[in-house]
């Protein structure tokens, strides 16, 4: 009975099993938060922008008080750069059930930063009572962005950090990377018929990734993000060394724009 | 298995692309589009019209409607002699049983030029269960422009049941609004601009579907996304106990 059992946990929790998972497709798992431990928070990579005219908006809820009750906790979010430089952070506190945040370049407060990615996390005070909480939180909210006064939605796209709920500790790495850059991602969109397209890809581990975009070689460091442009393809496809690069998408035409997610 | 639908609303049309490839890169040239409806108390299937390249089949926008759906299927083991009426939808192949989701891509439309693009997909899993949905209407929408819901709700018996929709506040624990929808249909249902904000929610009994947003400016702008539900924002042992228990107090207000 205890040899079966350790091997469930070493075909279901060992590293390597995990690839040969993937690669001989027997229950395949490419985002991966068995790991995690009890009471934390944990969040999708979110993009910003704030280029072109553009202006973002996040709207969010205290998933602690809608889900558990728990009143007057705290919701920090953390703005990083293209090129996963810290920017800022900010933090909320007794905001009844949701909340929104407008981030423009007045926000942001350095016209060096025009888009990048933020991550939002869930802690508790001192007050709150954690002793009967056993519990994992993942906040998927929804971002919109323009460059008038009409917000395109789209929501999180995928779980990359947790911290725990009442203390510092971080854990990441929940997309897997394969050893070489074979996996790839189709695009399931013809993309012929807008005047142009954009392509965002953040990086969802904490290691760097190798990536192409229909052959063109890209580099994406921890917590680094690129918003490529595009023209006239109906076909698209990435190929990289990371089992999960799901992009956001910004399609153009005439004078009215779309996001979704790729 | 995916199922692929489209939404109309009043001058909002939907053109409906399907992949002939999985996003991981496997492609199968012998699957066909087909579509869906109800005839006679029966599934009927036929092979939708569509036009085709190498990559995606492209459905005719004639064949597209609020009451049907389309799916792939391989056309030497799919409608033989007596298979094109059924009882109950089955579930045929896993070439859309991908992760991330199969992408058939909806795109909306209107008359000023405005379009959005959505994730068309209705896992065949999501047909064999009844339940409720529960949604902000806050999220999704922009105050002050044309905000609507999209319901859409696919069971795998060939029916058109009445159930309902409840927008209820659940800071004042009142019920704001109950409308009838229907099963296996893209219900539409226009929110009103004093709902939208942080403690109304949307409420399906009976029946689960997936809650679509559009938002239409003045000026043509189109928006379309869908929320998720609660589970996807609670991953701990407990989660269906703690959603359970939410829904139970909306329940409370409903009943």
């Amino acid at each position: 009975m205890r040899l079966i059992k350790l091997l469930v946990n070493l075909f279901f929790k060992n590293n390597f099993f995990k690839h040969l998972r993937i690669i001989f497709n027997v229950k395949p798992v490419y985002i991966d938060t068995s790991f995690l431990g009890k009471n934390v928070s944990v969040s999708d990579s979110f993009l910003w922008r704030c280029d072109n005219g553009y202006k973002t908006i996040f709207k969010f809820t205290d998933l602690l008080n809608f889900f558990y009750k728990i009143k007057n906790s705290k919701i920090t979010i953390i703005f990083y750069s293209f090129n996963g430089e810290l920017i800022k952070q900010v933090s909320f506190q007794d905001i009844s059930l949701s909340g929104h945040l407008v981030i423009d370049q007045d926000f942001i407060d350095n016209k060096k930063f025009s888009y990048g990615t933020f991550y939002i996390f869930h802690s508790l005070n001192s007050d709150n009572e954690i002793k009967e909480i056993d519990l994992i939180i993942r906040n998927s909210c929804y971002i919109g962005f323009t460059k008038n006064y009409f917000y395109s939605y789209v929501h999180g796209n995928i779980p990359v950090i947790a911290k725990n709920l009442a203390s510092n500790k971080l854990y990441k790495n929940f997309v897997i990377n394969s050893i070489i850059s074979n996996q790839k991602y189709l695009i399931q969109q013809n993309f012929s018929n807008y005047d142009y397209s954009e392509i965002f890809i953040s990086n969802p581990t904490s290691k760097t990734i190798k990536l192409y975009l229909n052959k063109e070689k890209y580099f994406l460091r921890e917590r680094n993000s690129i918003l490529l442009k595009i023209r006239n393809q109906s076909f698209v496809y990435i190929v990289s060394n990371c089992y999960f690069l799901r992009p956001i998408i910004f399609n153009y035409k005439n004078n009215y724009l779309d996001v979704h997610h790729g | 298995m995916n199922f692929f639908f489209s939404l109309h609303y009043k001058d909002i049309q939907s053109r409906l692309t399907i992949p002939r490839f999985q996003n991981r890169g496997s492609f199968n040239k012998n699957y066909l589009p087909y579509c869906a409806k109800i005839a006679n108390d029966s599934w009927e299937f036929s092979v939708a019209k569509y036009k085709k390249d190498d990559h995606f089949f492209y459905i005719d926008i004639s064949e597209l409607s609020n009451d049907n759906f389309f799916f792939l299927a391989d056309p030497n083991n799919f409608l033989a002699p007596n298979k094109n009426f059924a009882k109950e939808l089955l579930n045929l192949n896993r070439f859309t049983d991908t992760d991330p989701a199969f992408r058939a891509n909806i795109e909306i439309f209107n008359s000023k030029g405005g379009f959005s693009s959505y994730q068309s997909d209705y896992p065949y899993e999501m047909t064999l269960k009844k339940g409720s949905i529960l949604s902000g209407l806050s999220f999704l929408t922009n105050k002050g422009s044309e905000n609507i819901i999209f319901f859409k709700n696919i069971y795998y018996k060939p029916i058109n049941e009445k159930f309902y929709i409840y927008f209820v506040d659940i800071k004042k624990k009142i019920i704001l609004k109950k409308n009838d929808i229907y099963t296996n249909r893209t219900n539409c249902i226009v929110i009103d601009d004093n709902y939208i904000n942080e403690n109304v929610y949307l409420f399906s009994t009976i029946y689960i579907g997936i809650p679509i947003f559009l938002s239409q400016s003045a000026d043509g702008d189109l928006s379309m996304e869908h929320t998720h539900p609660p589970h996807l924002y609670v991953l701990g042992k407990k989660r269906y106990e703690v959603i359970s228990k939410l829904k139970n107090e909306i329940n409370k207000i409903i009943s």
